[in-house]
């Protein structure tokens, strides 16, 4: 039998979504590191770093704001986290491209858009609602 | 001849990144909009709407992230000029 307490708002567990790309950009890095030695799994360590610090920031700024009074400010706090994320992204392509370039590209770009297909399993990994 | 390639994936590479950011940002107005309308309807709502609109934007920009990606990578290293 169901208890009958008021309901309770939960935090969003937006750490899963983070986890499942860290768990992705990981498994990867060692195919890469198996397949190609270290230099590859280098690049595919790099890859998923470029992909998955933007994402963090962009998860820490968003949720930064909370509450049913701020809607306005919250949505401001996601314009500014999608331009960070954005920057950042840009950013971290060129110190990537021109301080470490990348020995394989395909790995590199094949654990950056892995990384970012997670997010097509948000509705999966990340459950919202309150405890019943 | 590779002056002329190089100029083309300049022109490429504006396209890519600009379009892209004229994409997501036309997403995240719709997006922003529509959040504000449903919080608007329902303030109790908000911490639901924040998470999917989290995981909404993520969604909206992946493509555009990865285009981000492909034109830095002609920028510094064209595959296109031996």
């Amino acid at each position: 039998m169901r208890s009958m307490t008021p309901a309770r708002p939960r935090r969003p567990q937006v750490g899963r979504l983070l986890l499942g790309q860290t768990l992705t950009g990981a498994a990867v890095s060692l195919l890469a590191l198996i397949l190609g030695g270290v230099s590859d799994g280098l690049s595919a360590v790099s890859g998923a770093l470029v992909c998955l610090l933007p994402n963090a920031y962009f998860a820490w700024r968003a949720f930064r704001l909370r509450g049913a009074r701020l809607a306005r400010e919250i949505m401001n706090g996601f314009y500014r986290a999608e331009a960070g994320k954005f920057g950042l992204t840009v950013a971290l392509f060129t110190l990537v491209f021109v301080a470490v370039p990348p020995s394989n590209p395909a790995f590199f770009f094949g654990a950056y858009v892995l990384v970012q297909c997670v997010h097509w399993l948000g509705f999966w990994l990340v459950r919202t609602g309150s405890r019943t | 001849m590779e002056a002329q390639v190089l100029g083309m994936t300049a022109i490429a590479v504006s396209l890519l990144i600009g379009l892209g950011a004229l994409g997501t940002a036309i997403g995240f107005g719709i997006l922003g909009g529509k959040f504000l309308e449903g919080a608007a309807r329902q303030p109790e709502m908000i911490p639901q709407l924040q998470v999917k609109m989290f995981i909404v934007a993520g969604l909206l920009d992946a493509v555009a992230m990865i285009g981000v990606g492909i034109a830095l990578f002609f920028t510094f290293a064209n595959p296109f000029v031996g």
